[in-house]
């Protein structure tokens, strides 16, 4: 009796999985050979954005993604991968540089952000134009001053290579390579760029302490600054106006750009402080070569305009040794595994 | 045993396959055709057109979404919508101009579908087929679809190279561009072989509102303008001819 329960379980289960798969062989959305990853989620985050529902991670999409990343080919002329203004070691900004190279001698007209988190991020861009993950890439690799390709242009040079054929059907179980893909695929590798560790994170965690100068620059900080980089991405991801007089060549209209309305007019994205350090020079445009610089700002150089945040009005109030604090707490948020994690290195 | 075998039978059809109500022998073939014309023929790329404010023009890009197609009866109340149902229309490849689309068995009075692309598909990150961006309908840097697209020269443009580029989009509050369209037509699905719809360019210029080429050369962004427009165009369309066996 026991071995006919045994045997007919055994048989039931058997069958359960094979209907299971012949109903679902319509709409096969992870191929059965990938290697599933997940985001990791650290603890204080909340939840990720949806951006992943339809394009689930797997090893194979990361890998794809990765070497689309580094890849020129992405670009007109072959010198700008996404990498050439995200590098790893200024935690995937521009090092040194206000606005970025792009093709034929041009600049970018702001500064390239950090890449760290973005799973968390409703809008990208420093006017949030951008409203997925999955299609940020279309951006640069199309703006005629940053990557200047067409989307066209750069599939037909991935479907000539056997080595992204190859890629690609292992990331999407098909054979044929669409932009679909390769946005999908790059949405997996920056996805999976998490940085949650920096000395901040131990503390919070209660592996580490807090030196007397961090405690009192992260007390200041949750007094004076974390109302917009709020914690634990350290931006609310709301579009601001800090008091920065315009550029008369940019004439960057920030947020406005997007929707056209007046009190939108010279709002910027908050950033996130996340290795901060890292991330030089700082602002939409870069103009300020010092994390000093821009506290000095809110000391004293803010102008105030119609759309002038109220936060940010009457200054703000922080002495040399407050500000002393400040740099030395900003220190925290550098995540040197982050920077150092081969998983987001080019191979 | 026998109760083993009754929670086993019970079971394994829990798991059995759930079938679609409606089985796919109900759908018949229709194919929809698009006469692209201006003043009442087939555009001419070579040709000058002159609008009512007195422009002369002539195109050098037309190209339009249609979206969400659907047949409906008026009197019945039925409806059948085609499934995964974009199809860009571009003048300049003849093999967009033509598709054919898959509904329900019956009579209907209505042909219904949307200029552009619904907003779901506008924030739900990269698509395929004809919503591929690699068409060059999509903004990249303000995302969201461009629904249609005019372009050509005139000399009433103040724009570089005497060009007027009118790119119509949106679909955000405020800058909702997403037109309805819904043309009167008796026909039957498993009868009719084909719907010839007219679409003349003249209705962008002298819509319901009218567009001056020397006062607006260029349209790029959703909002504003671009409503005005996306108003005009949806007046260009009317069914041409019904072809039954």
């Amino acid at each position: 009796m026991r071995k006919t329960i045994t045997i007919l379980t055994l048989l039931f289960f058997i069958s359960g999985i094979i209907l299971f798969e012949a109903c679902n062989k319509k709409d096969i959305v992870q191929p059965a050979q990938t290697t599933p990853l997940s985001i990791p989620i650290p603890p204080g985050f909340p939840a990720i954005q949806n951006f992943f529902v339809n394009n689930p991670v797997t090893q194979e999409g990361f890998d794809l993604g990765k070497k689309l990343f580094y890849d020129g080919r992405l670009s007109a002329d072959g010198n700008f991968p996404c990498a050439s203004c995200h590098q790893q070691f200024a935690a995937f900004a521009t090092f040194d540089h206000n606005l970025s190279h792009g093709f034929d001698n041009q600049f970018t007209t702001r500064n390239a952000p950090g890449l760290a988190n973005l799973a968390w991020y409703k809008e990208f861009h420093w006017d949030g134009g951008i409203n997925h993950l999955e299609v940020q890439p279309l951006a640069p690799i199309t703006a005629p001053n940053e990557m200047a390709e067409t989307v066209e242009n750069v599939i037909r040079k991935l479907k000539a290579d056997a080595t992204y054929q190859d890629m690609f059907r292992k990331a999407f179980a098909s054979n044929e390579i669409t932009s679909q893909q390769m946005l999908r695929a790059l949405a997996q590798f920056m996805g999976m760029m998490v940085s949650a560790n920096s000395k901040y994170d131990r503390v919070k965690a209660g592996k580490e302490t807090f030196t007397t100068a961090e405690q009192r620059g992260y007390q200041l900080f949750q007094l004076k600054c974390s109302t917009c980089h709020q914690e634990p991405l350290f931006t609310d991801q709301s579009y601001r106006n800090t008091g920065l007089p315009i550029d008369n060549v940019l004439k960057d209209m920030g947020r406005m750009r997007i929707t056209k309305k007046s009190e939108d007019s010279i709002k910027f994205k908050v950033p996130s402080l996340r290795n901060v350090y890292l991330t030089a020079p700082y602002g939409h445009d870069g103009r300020f070569y010092s994390i000093g610089a821009v506290i000095d700002h809110y000391r004293s150089g803010v102008i105030n305009g119609p759309t002038t945040d109220p936060l940010l009005k009457n200054k703000l109030s922080i002495d040399d040794f407050e500000k002393a604090d400040l740099l030395i707490f900003l220190r925290t948020l550098t995540d040197t595994a982050f920077v150092n994690d081969k998983r987001f290195a080019q191979n | 045993m026998k109760k083993i075998l009754i929670v086993f039978a019970a079971l394994f059809t829990l798991f059995s396959c759930n079938k679609e109500s409606s089985s796919e022998t109900d759908l018949a073939p229709l194919k929809i055709s698009f006469q692209l014309e201006a003043f009442g023929a087939p555009i001419d790329t070579t040709a000058f057109y002159t609008n009512n404010s007195g422009e002369k023009f002539k195109i050098t890009a037309f190209k339009f979404y249609v979206s969400l197609i659907e047949a409906a009866n008026s009197s019945t109340n039925s409806r059948s919508a085609e499934n995964e149902s974009y199809h860009l229309v571009d003048l300049a490849d003849p093999a967009t101009h033509q598709f054919t689309v898959s509904l329900k068995n019956g009579i209907y009075d209505q042909l219904n579908f949307i200029i552009g692309v619904d907003s779901v598909r506008n924030v739900s990150g990269a698509q395929t087929g004809a919503l591929d961006p690699a068409k060059g309908m999509f903004w990249t840097w303000n995302t969201g679809y461009i629904f249609a697209k005019l372009e050509g020269k005139s000399p009433s443009s103040t724009a570089p190279f005497q060009m007027f580029t009118y790119h119509i989009g949106g679909f955000k509050t405020g800058e909702n561009a997403i037109r309805n369209i819904s043309l009167p037509a008796q026909f039957q699905i498993g009868k009719t072989n084909e719907l010839v719809i007219n679409a003349d360019v003249q209705r962008w210029f002298d819509g319901v509102n009218t567009l001056s080429i020397a006062s607006k050369a260029t349209i790029m962004s959703p909002g504003g303008m671009a409503l005005q427009i996306a108003d005009n165009y949806a007046t260009m369309f009317s069914v041409n001819k019904i072809v039954n066996p």
